[in-house]
């Protein structure tokens, strides 16, 4: 370890040889600690005084007891361990996740060429896979991201000083920062679907599904929100109308439903705090 | 001021109490809680280290009522806590998974190294602590459970079976481990082998059917002892006696 200053040799043989006041000699070994410069000066000042044998053995103490020192723990550590914590970024929902982004992705590249009699609907001009699928891969992201049902360490995570809504809110971002560049990414190549007409349904569910969240299991109230997105999205198209909400952005729609789910999330942060009861095992 | 205080706490699941009603209170020592299966140690145990909200009753951590979220998020800092059911991420190492609880429980980054490495050490891994944790036998493991519990240097530390798995070597360096963390903090330690608790604990408290039935220490449980009942150790026939005079009475 280098530092600018170390302790002047007359006043480590004065400390050595106890000839040093109290306060002078708090204050070197207050260095000495974090110096190991100092300590080989002092090993050299004290050779040949009555303190050698005291600083001998000290010395090798101090090799014995102490373990190799380590810098503090990096920001970035501590952000992998937590990324690597929640269960939704198992290699499995990552994996589930590109699949279907990518089999999405072929169906809107492919969509030109799908059967003649959809020549001339709404979906073969219009229609997008991934702004279809993009806000069930969010909200299905958070589903799995936090609850007894999926983390085998629930009880020790939702414990935590962290657990409850703070560590869901950071699961769910890390959720949102997988799903949504590599939607807006896969949108822009096939050209099908706005960055707009994905990100404001995305976002609009995954907090409305936080808020029922507050109120039943999170799980089913990703089912419910998504069953409800499928509901309103595909059965229009079933009766050749034009689906609203997949139509265009929907601002009037979607930005109330974000602002009351946050609040609601906000006001009822407290059902997260303790675990649900699950049937007792 | 005792550092976990119950009074009258009830928890029921699906409308059946499973704690009726229960006053205790812990304080600086060794606690063994002891009783029979489906006798409501575990959910007692959640229920101390915050994961269940009592249905009623007070229950007051570390002299914070848990009413507000600062007050529990203060206390959950200085809880530690191993659940009988002990899940773990199986491609974590040792140190991953220990260091990854020092984070949740918020302890402050420049000392989440070193106390990683002490609290692995004093579960007796340090030459394991590389290692994934899928590679562990259930000793082991239940070692690392320990480990993340005591990371942040708990002043309430609750153990839901902490011996299970251990083999009878490691059982006796867990009893030494044990004594010395309840020199300073209040450690609760529910489990059915009786003799854990007689080598280890200060206090007994033997609760069934969500109710106390017994708080002393363990001679005065011993001493409760009827030498013609079962058991084979003296520790064992005072459970039984005290256990069957309660039952008896109700």
């Amino acid at each position: 370890m280098s530092r600018q200053w170390h302790v002047p040799a007359p006043t480590l043989v004065a400390y050595a040889v106890e000839d040093l006041s109290d306060v002078d000699s708090w204050s070197v070994e207050a260095h000495l600690v974090a110096c190991a410069d100092c300590r080989a000066a002092l090993t050299r000042a004290s050779a040949g005084t009555p303190a050698a044998a005291t600083v001998g053995l000290v010395h090798e103490r101090m090799a014995l007891d102490l373990p190799a020192q380590r810098a503090p723990a990096s920001r970035l550590r501590q952000f992998f361990l937590l990324l690597r914590g929640a269960p939704g970024a198992r290699a499995s929902w990552l994996l589930a996740l590109g699949l279907v982004l990518v089999a999405a992705t072929a169906l809107d590249a492919t969509i030109a060429t799908a059967g003649l009699a959809d020549r001339g609907t709404w979906w073969f001009d219009h229609g997008s896979y991934v702004v279809l699928v993009a806000p069930l891969l969010q909200i299905a992201g958070v589903a799995l991201s936090y609850g007894p049902w999926i983390d085998p360490c629930h009880e020790m995570t939702g414990s935590s000083p962290l657990g409850g809504l703070r560590l869901l809110l950071i699961r769910t971002a890390l959720v949102l920062a997988a799903v949504v560049p590599a939607t807006l990414l896969l949108g822009m190549v096939t050209g099908r679907g706005t960055p707009v007409l994905t990100l404001l349904p995305g976002l609009g569910l995954t907090t409305l599904t936080l808020a029922l969240g507050s109120v039943v299991q999170l799980r089913h109230a990703a089912l419910a929100v998504g069953g409800a997105w499928l509901a309103v999205s595909v059965a229009p198209l079933l009766v050749d109308s034009v689906p609203y909400l997949l139509a265009s952005p929907r601002p009037a729609v979607w930005v109330p439903v974000i602002v009351l789910s946050s609040a609601t999330v906000l006001l009822r942060r407290r059902s997260f705090t303790y675990a649900p009861q699950l049937v007792r095992s | 001021m005792p550092q976990v205080d119950m009074q009258g706490l009830t928890f029921g699941y699906r409308g059946r109490p499973v704690i009726e009603g229960l006053t205790l209170s812990f304080g600086t020592g060794v606690h063994g809680l002891l009783g029979p299966n489906g006798a409501g140690k575990t959910t007692l145990m959640r229920m101390l280290a915050t994961v269940n909200r009592p249905s009623s009753g007070t229950l007051t951590v570390l002299g914070d009522p848990l009413r507000s979220e600062h007050g529990l998020r203060s206390v959950r800092r200085r809880l530690g806590y191993l659940p009988q059911t002990f899940g773990f991420y199986p491609r974590f190492t040792v140190r991953e998974f220990v260091e990854y609880f020092a984070w949740l429980k918020e302890v402050p980054r420049e000392l989440v190294n070193s106390d990683v490495d002490r609290a692995i050490e004093r579960v007796g891994l340090g030459d394991r602590a590389d290692d994934r944790l899928k590679t562990l036998s259930g000793g082991m493991l239940r070692r690392v459970g320990i480990a993340q519990a005591i990371v942040n240097d708990p002043e309430v530390l609750l153990l839901d079976e902490p011996t299970a798995g251990l083999d009878p070597e490691q059982r006796m360096d867990f009893r030494v481990l044990l004594r010395d963390l309840g020199q300073d903090n209040c450690v609760i330690v529910s489990t059915h082998l009786i003799e854990d608790v007689a080598a280890a604990c200060t206090a007994v408290t033997l609760i069934d059917r969500g109710r106390r039935v017994f708080q002393g220490t363990p001679d005065q449980l011993i001493a409760a002892g009827d030498t013609d009942v079962g058991g084979d150790t003296p520790v064992e026939r005072g459970y039984t006696t005290v256990l069957r005079a309660y039952r008896a009475t109700t």
